[in-house]
C-alpha cells in the first residue's frame, strides 16, 4: 500500500518519516524515531501510557494514525526534560515518589503537564479528574497527585517571582 | 546494625527516578539488538476449549509484502520438550511445551507465531491464519461434574495444603454461635500496565534476552533447556520490569516461543504481547468457592474452624488457590480442618497472584470473623484479640517477632473505630457509612542469593546480584544497604541488577528479594572488607577495629584515611569480594529454626454508600503493618498505597468473566476489566511500626509488597455490612449487590 | 492491520463523492472508536477519508433564537467547555465531562460520538456471535455475561446497549442531525437517527453510506438551563454508565411546567418516553410524581438474567435528578 511522508515536529526537531496509513503514531515514534518513552499498555486508549502532546493537546498515540499527525507539532517525554535536566514535574515525581514501577510515568508525566498548562492551580479532584486517562497499577495514586499539585505550587511560585 | 543509620529506613527517593520520569529507562520493548532492526512477531491463539489442529491456511500470508515465516507445531522439535520440574532448576507457568504437539487444552493456548519485517503485517498475518481444529468435548463450568477433581498434597512452597488438627465435630459442640458460610471470589488478572514482552537475540549459539520476567536466572535456566544450549550461553537482561504481580514470575511459553522463532529465522525477533494476550498467556487468579465454618464459645474464643477451597487448574498449568494456609495458622485453635481442591478445567491457566490464597483466603476468613463478631455482640478488633496467638498454630513455634496487637491498637485509634455505628445505623446526607476491618499477615521468605561486591579507584562502591526491581525500588533499597554497611550515602553506590549473568539471586516474588538480598549483602560486604583491611595491611597500614568506612573517595577505619586510588593499584582498577547466604526459609529444605516468619498487619476501611443507589467509596483506609525493619520509608509506604489500592481493585471491581459455553474471557480489555483509576481513591494513611526482625536477616526486614493487598478486601466487605446490614459474600461488591436491600 | 487507502478530503463534496466512489470506505475523524474496532478487526474498510480538513465543520455557533449548531467536527472537549453550552445546555457539557477522559476527548468529535458503536462484551470478539456485527450468527449476550446490556428497544436479534453519553442528552433536547449526501442536504429528528434493532442489528443509523454528518442543531429550549446530566457506574471515572439520565426541568409554582428527561445505558438507543414526561408535566413537582414517572418510563423493560438492576436504579436516579432540578430551580 502507499506509504507516505510524514513530516511533524517532534520535541522541537522537524522529522520526515515514510509510513503505511496503517501505521499509528505510537509505533512511528518508537520504531522509526526511537522514542520509547512512550509505552503502549493496553492499545485501546484505556491505560495512557501511550499519552503525547500533540499541537497543545493530551491525546493518546496509539489510537491515532501516524499520517493523522501530519504537519503537527508533537512533545514527549523526552522532550521535556533529560535524566541531566529534569523538568520541575519530572522532579517532582521523584521526589514525591509519583511512581514505581515507571512504565505509566511518561504517559503521566505528559498529561500532567498539559493538565497544568490548562489548569496551572488544579485542586486535588481536578488533578484526579484530569488524570482519569492515565492507569497506575503500582503506586495507589496517592504520590502521583501530591507530585503534580507540589509541582504546580513550585511552578506558579516561579512564575510570580518572575513577575 | 546501626540503629541510628542516616541511611536506613530513611525517605530517600529512588536512584532510577532521574531514568524512569524523563522515558530513559528502557524496558523489554524498548531494547533494540546492537545492529538492525529486530523483526516483530504475533501470536496466533486457539479459539476452542479442547481438541486438536488439524492444519493452518497459510494461503493469505504468502501474498503479504513483510511477512517472514509462521511457525508452529508443525515445525517439528524447534523446542525440547519439558517435563515440569526439571531437576528444581526453574519453574514455569505451565507444565507443557509449546509447540509439542497438536493439542488444544484451553481458548488463548499459543499455537503459532507469525514473523515480520513490522508489527503492522504481522498482527494482518496473525488474523489471517486460518486454522481447522477437531473439537473434543470441554470441561469449562466450575461444576461440570464430569470434571477431575484433585486434592494437591502441597503448595510450590512445599506447605501442605490439606491439615487436620483436633476434632472440628467435637468442637462445634462446645461453641455456642457457629458461623457457616460460602464465599467466592472471580477470576481476577494481574493487569501489570507493561505487557510481558521478549527480545531474543542469537549470536551463534548465544543466546540474548531481554525479557519483561520477574526472574531472569529463571527464565535463563528454562530457556537455556528449552533450546537445548548451555545455561552459560544464555543471558536475560530485565533492568526495567512494568510491573507483574505475579504474571511475570514463572516463565511463560511466549519467552520460549520467541527465542526459538527468532533462532528459526536467524535474526532477532520481538515479542510484545496484546492486552488480550495477556489473559491467556501468564495465569490468573482463579475462581475460589469456600467454605468457612466457625465456631466459638461464649467468650469468643474459637472452638473448632472449618476452611474448605475449592478452585481450579488447567489441564497444563499446576497452580492452586492456597486459600486456607493462613486460615490455619492465623487464630488460636486446636480444632481445625483445612482443605484445597481442585478441578482440572479446559481453561487457561492459573498463577499467583499478588499475595496467592492470602488475598482471596482472608477475604473469606476474615468475613466471617465478622460474622462471628456480629452473632456474639461482640466486636470484631475484641474478637480477634481473644483469639491471638503468639505461637504458629500451624507447627507450634513461636513467632520470631509479632507485634499485631499493637497494629489492631494503633489502627482503631487512627481510623476512629469509636464513631463505628450498628449496622446500617450511621447516615450522612445521602450515604450511609461504616466502618470495618480485619487482619492481613504474609509470610516472610528468603531465597539463596548471591552477591559481588566491587571498589573502584574512585572510591564507587558496585554492588551486583541477579534479581529485579519490578517497582518496589530494589535499586534503592539495595544502594542503602551497602551504603549502611560503609557508612557513606547511596550516592556513592552503583546497583546492578536485572542481568542473569550476574551472582545468582531469587525471582521477584513472595516479597522476598528485600529479605533475601539483605544476608547476602551483608555477606558481600564482610567480604570486600575483609579484602580491604588486608589490603591496608599489605600496605603497611594498621586499621583499627573502627568499622572500614568508605566515602569521599576514601578508606578510613578511626584516624586511617587512605585514598582509594592509592589502596586500588592502577592494573586492576578494582578490588572485588563475593558474598551470599544459601539459607532459605520459608520452603521446603529450609533453614531448621525454632521460630516462624510472618508479617502482620490490621487494615481499616470506612466506606460510603449511596443510600438509593448503592455506590460504594472509600474515602478512607487506614493500615498498620509489622513488617520488620523498614529500609526505605518512601518506597515501603508507596508498595502499602499501592497495595490497599490493589485491594479496593479486588473488594470493588476486578473480574475476569468467562463464557461457560466456549470458555473465553469475554472482557480482555482494560476498558472493561476495572481497575483503580485515580478518583477512586482518596488519601489513605499508613503506618509501619518499623520493627526489626533480626532473627530473619542481618538488616531485619521482612518484605511488604503483597500483605497490604491481604485483608483490603475482607476490610471493605465488613465495612459495607456495617453501613448497610448486608452481608455480601462473593467479590467484587458491586452496587447491584446492594440495591434491593439497602436500608433507604 | 489490516491495509487501506488513506484520502484526505478538502470539502464537504469530496469526502460525499470519496464514500460513494468506494462502497467500503469509512471516515475518520477522531478515530477513537473506529480505530479500536479496525485493531479488532470488526471494522475492515478499504479507504478510510479523513475529514479533519474540512473547514467550517468545527464551529460552534449560539444562535439568537437560543438554538446551538455544532459542527460534527467539534472535538468533545471544545464542547464541553463552550461557555454558551454550558449556560444554555448545561446537560450536554455535563454528559461530554461524565465519559471517556481528557485525552480522548479532545480526539472524539461530536459527529463521531452520535455513530459510536455499542460496548456489548461480545461485539468486538471475532469467535463470538453477534447480529450486529454478523447479521444471523447469532447472539451471545441474550443468555451470556449481559450485565452492561439493555431492557428498553431490544429484540430477539440484539440486546447491546447505546453507550453514549453525550447522545441521551441530545435525546432530551431533541437535536437535530444535519447530514449532506450526493442529493444535498437532509435534516434528521434525533429520535429517528438511533435505529433499533428489531430484526437488523447491523443497521444502527438513519444514515446513507455516503452521507456526511455536517453538524447538530439543539434548538432553543430556556429552561434547559436548568438541566443536568447523572452518571452512575462501577468505578468514578472512566467507566461507561450503567444507568444515566438527562433531565431538563421547569416548575410553575410546585407543580411541573414542563420537562425533559432521557435515561442512557438502558435502551438499544438513547431512550425517552413521552408518557413519563406527560405524566410529569401540570403534575405537583413531589417524589410521589417523579416515581410514577419512572414507573411509566420502564413499562414494557425486558430484562435479562444480568441487567434487571438497571430498571430498579435507573428509577431511583429519575428521582434524584428531578429532585435535584427542583432544587435548582427553587
Amino acid at each position: 500500500m502507499t506509504k507516505q511522508i510524514i513530516k511533524m515536529t517532534v520535541n522541537g526537531e522537524v522529522q520526515e518519516v515514510i509510513a503505511e496509513p496503517r501505521e499509528l503514531l505510537i509505533y512511528v515514534l518508537r520504531e522509526k524515531l526511537g522514542m520509547t518513552g512512550p509505552h503502549v499498555g493496553c492499545e485501546t486508549s484505556h491505560c495512557g501510557a501511550c499519552t503525547v502532546d500533540i499541537d497543545g493537546k493530551s491525546v493518546k498515540s496509539c489510537t491515532m494514525f501516524a499520517a493523522q499527525a501530519q504537519g503537527a507539532e508533537i512533545t514527549t517525554i523526552e522532550g521535556l526534560g533529560s535524566p541531566d535536566a529534569l523538568h520541575v514535574l519530572q522532579e517532582s515525581f521523584k521526589e514525591h515518589h509519583g511512581l514505581q514501577c515507571g512504565y505509566c510515568t511518561p504517559g503521566m508525566i505528559t498529561r500532567a503537564h498539559r493538565l497544568l498548562e490548562e489548569n496551572p492551580d488544579p485542586t486535588e479532584e481536578d488533578v484526579r479528574i484530569g488524570m482519569a486517562g492515565n492507569i497506575c497499577r503500582c503506586t495507589g495514586y496517592q504520590n502521583i497527585v501530591k507530585s503534580i499539585l507540589s509541582a504546580a505550587a513550585e511552578m506558579n511560585a516561579s512564575k510570580e517571582a518572575a513577575q | 546494625m546501626n540503629v541510628n543509620s542516616t541511611v536506613i529506613g530513611k525517605p530517600i527517593s529512588r536512584v532510577d527516578g532521574r531514568l524512569k520520569t524523563t522515558g530513559a529507562a528502557r524496558y523489554a520493548a524498548d531494547h533494540r539488538p546492537v545492529e538492525g532492526r529486530p523483526l516483530h512477531a504475533v501470536l496466533v491463539k486457539s479459539s476452542i476449549a479442547s481438541g486438536r489442529i488439524t492444519g493452518f491456511d497459510l494461503s493469505a500470508l504468502q501474498s503479504m509484502s513483510g511477512f517472514v515465516r509462521f511457525v508452529s507445531h508443525l515445525d517439528g522439535a524447534l523446542i525440547r520438550t519439558i517435563k515440569n520440574p526439571v531437576d528444581g532448576a526453574f519453574a514455569a507457568g505451565e507444565e507443557y511445551t509449546p509447540f509439542e504437539n497438536d493439542r488444544v487444552h484451553f481458548v488463548g493456548q499459543h499455537i503459532g507465531l507469525v514473523v515480520a519485517q513490522t508489527l503492522e503485517v504481522a498482527e494482518a498475518a496473525a488474523k489471517a491464519v486460518v486454522v481447522d481444529y477437531e473439537t473434543s468435548a470441554a470441561r469449562i463450568e466450575f461444576a461440570d461434574p464430569t470434571a477431575e477433581v484433585r486434592q494437591p498434597d502441597l503448595y510450590n512452597t512445599g506447605e501442605e495444603l490439606q491439615v487436620s488438627r483436633g476434632h472440628v465435630e467435637a468442637g462445634l459442640v462446645e461453641a455456642v454461635e457457629i458461623v457457616k458460610a460460602t464465599y467466592t471470589t472471580p477470576i481476577e488478572h494481574h493487569n501489570p500496565i507493561e505487557p510481558s514482552a521478549t527480545l531474543a537475540v542469537w549470536d551463534g549459539d548465544h543466546l540474548t534476552i531481554y525479557d519483561a520476567t520477574q526472574g531472569s536466572v529463571n527464565d535463563k535456566n528454562y530457556v537455556a533447556f528449552g533450546m537445548s544450549v548451555d545455561p552459560k550461553n544464555v543471558r536475560v537482561l530485565n533492568p526495567f520490569i512494568g510491573g507483574g504481580f505475579g504474571c511475570k514470575g514463572f516463565t511463560w511459553p511466549h519467552t520460549l516461543i520467541a527465542a526459538a522463532a527468532a533462532r528459526a529465522v536467524e535474526q532477532p525477533v520481538l515479542l510484545v504481547l496484546s492486552r488480550k494476550d495477556m489473559y491467556t498467556s501468564c495465569g490468573h487468579r482463579p475462581y475460589t468457592e469456600q467454605e468457612v465454618t466457625l465456631a466459638a464459645d461464649a467468650d469468643g474464643v474459637l472452638t473448632a474452624t472449618r476452611h474448605r477451597t475449592q478452585s481450579y487448574r488447567s489441564l497444563v498449568g499446576d497452580h492452586v488457590e492456597p486459600c486456607g494456609m493462613t486460615t490455619a495458622m492465623l487464630y488460636q485453635c486446636d480444632n481445625l480442618e483445612v482443605t484445597h481442591s481442585v478441578r482440572v478445567l479446559n481453561r487457561p491457566s492459573g498463577t499467583p497472584l499478588r499475595s496467592p490464597g492470602e488475598a482471596p483466603g482472608t477475604f473469606a476468613l476474615e468475613s466471617a470473623m465478622d460474622e462471628l463478631a456480629e452473632k456474639l455482640g461482640m466486636d470484631p478488633v475484641d474478637l480477634r484479640r481473644r483469639n491471638h496467638t503468639d505461637i504458629d498454630q500451624r507447627n507450634g513455634r513461636k513467632w520470631s517477632s509479632k507485634h499485631l496487637l499493637e497494629c489492631y491498637d494503633r489502627g482503631a485509634e487512627k481510623i476512629g473505630w469509636g464513631r463505628r455505628k450498628a449496622p446500617g445505623q450511621w447516615r450522612d446526607g445521602n450515604d450511609l457509612v461504616g466502618l470495618g476491618m480485619a487482619t492481613a499477615c504474609y509470610p516472610g521468605y528468603r531465597m539463596p542469593t548471591q552477591t559481588r561486591l566491587t571498589l573502584d579507584r574512585d572510591g564507587t562502591l558496585h554492588v551486583g546480584v541477579a534479581v529485579q526491581d519490578i517497582g518496589t525500588g530494589l535499586y534503592t533499597v539495595l544502594a542503602q544497604m551497602v551504603a549502611e554497611r560503609f557508612g557513606t550515602s547511596p550516592e556513592n553506590v552503583r546497583v546492578l541488577i536485572g542481568d542473569s549473568d550476574l551472582p545468582p539471586g531469587p525471582l521477584a516474588g513472595g516479597s522476598m528479594t528485600t529479605a533475601s538480598v539483605a544476608a547476602a549483602v551483608d555477606d558481600g560486604c564482610r567480604a570486600l572488607s575483609e579484602k580491604l583491611r588486608a589490603r591496608l595491611v599489605d600496605m603497611g597500614h594498621t586499621p583499627g577495629n573502627e568499622p572500614l568506612v568508605i566515602d569521599g573517595g576514601a578508606l578510613r577505619s578511626g584516624p586511617l584515611s587512605v585514598p582509594a586510588a592509592e589502596v586500588i593499584p592502577t592494573d586492576v582498577h578494582e578490588i572485588v569480594a563475593e558474598g551470599g547466604s544459601d539459607d532459605t526459609y520459608g520452603f521446603t529444605g529450609g533453614v531448621e529454626t525454632d521460630k516462624s516468619f510472618y508479617s502482620f498487619g490490621a487494615i481499616f476501611a470506612e466506606v460510603r454508600i449511596d443510600r438509593d443507589f448503592g455506590i460504594i467509596r472509600v474515602p478512607k483506609m487506614t493500615g498498620v503493618f509489622d513488617v520488620g525493619r523498614v529500609i526505605n520509608a518512601k518506597t515501603a509506604r508507596s508498595q502499602m498505597l499501592g497495595g490497599m489500592t490493589f485491594g479496593i481493585g479486588m473488594a470493588l471491581m476486578e473480574e475476569t468473566f468467562i463464557d461457560d459455553k466456549t470458555g473465553r474471557f469475554v472482557n480482555p480489555s482494560l476498558g472493561e476489566y476495572y481497575v483503580p483509576v485515580n478518583a477512586d481513591v482518596n488519601e489513605f494513611d499508613v503506618e509501619m511500626l518499623d520493627i526489626p526482625d533480626y532473627d530473619f536477616n542481618p538488616f531485619g526486614a521482612r518484605g511488604l509488597g503483597e500483605i497490604s493487598n491481604v485483608g483490603a478486601s475482607a476490610a471493605i466487605a465488613n465495612a459495607v455490612y456495617n453501613a448497610t446490614g448486608i452481608r455480601v459474600r462473593h467479590l467484587p461488591i458491586r452496587l447491584d449487590d446492594l440495591l434491593e436491600d439497602l436500608p433507604r | 492491520m489490516h491495509e487501506f487507502t488513506l484520502i484526505r478530503a478538502e470539502t464537504d463534496e469530496a469526502a460525499v463523492s470519496a464514500l460513494t466512489a468506494h462502497p467500503d470506505a469509512r471516515l475518520i475523524a477522531g478515530g477513537t472508536n473506529l480505530v479500536d474496532l479496525m485493531k479488532e478487526g470488526v471494522e475492515t474498510p478499504t479507504h478510510l477519508i479523513d475529514i479533519n480538513g474540512l473547514g467550517d465543520l468545527d464551529r460552534i455557533e449560539a444562535r439568537a433564537d437560543g438554538s446551538i449548531m455544532i459542527g460534527a467536527l467539534s472535538s468533545n472537549s471544545s464542547v464541553a467547555w463552550n461557555a454558551d453550552i454550558q449556560s444554555r445546555f448545561p446537560m450536554i457539557s455535563d454528559a461530554i465531562l461524565a465519559g471517556a477522559t481528557t485525552q480522548l476527548r479532545n480526539m472524539a468529535t461530536m459527529g463521531g460520538n452520535l455513530l459510536q458503536k455499542n460496548r456489548c462484551f461480545y461485539y468486538p470478539d471475532h469467535n463470538a456471535r453477534c447480529n450486529k456485527r454478523e447479521p444471523g450468527s447469532g447472539c451471545d449476550a441474550m443468555d451470556g455475561v449481559n450485565r452492561m446490556c439493555a431492557v428498553l428497544g431490544t429484540s430477539d436479534q440484539c440486546i447491546a446497549a447505546h453507550p453514549s453519553d453525550v447522545c441521551v442528552a441530545l435525546r432530551a433536547l431533541d437535536a437535530i442531525v444535519h447530514v449532506k449526501g450526493v442529493e444535498g442536504h437532509r435534516a434528521i429528528e434525533f429520535a429517528d437517527f438511533h435505529k433499533l434493532p428489531g430484526g437488523t442489528p447491523h443497521v444502527e443509523f438513519d444514515l446513507a453510506h455516503n452521507e456526511l454528518i455536517t453538524g447538530i442543531e439543539v434548538p432553543g429550549l430556556p429552561f434547559a438551563a436548568n438541566s443536568t446530566y447523572l452518571k452512575l457506574r462501577d468505578r468514578t471515572s472512566y467507566a461507561f454508565a450503567l444507568v444515566s439520565i438527562a433531565a431538563a426541568l421547569k416548575l410553575d409554582g410546585d407543580t411541573v411546567d414542563d420537562v425533559r428527561l432521557a435515561v442512557g445505558s438502558v435502551g438499544t438507543v438513547p431512550w425517552r418516553s413521552a408518557g413519563a414526561e406527560d405524566a410529569m408535566r401540570g403534575a405537583p413537582a413531589t417524589a410521589a410524581t417523579f416515581s410514577k414517572a419512572a414507573e411509566i418510563f420502564f413499562e414494557g423493560a425486558k430484562p435479562r438474567a444480568g441487567n434487571g438492576f438497571k430498571i430498579e436504579l435507573a428509577k431511583r436516579a429519575i428521582v434524584r435528578v428531578m429532585e435535584t432540578l427542583k432544587e435548582q430551580a427553587a
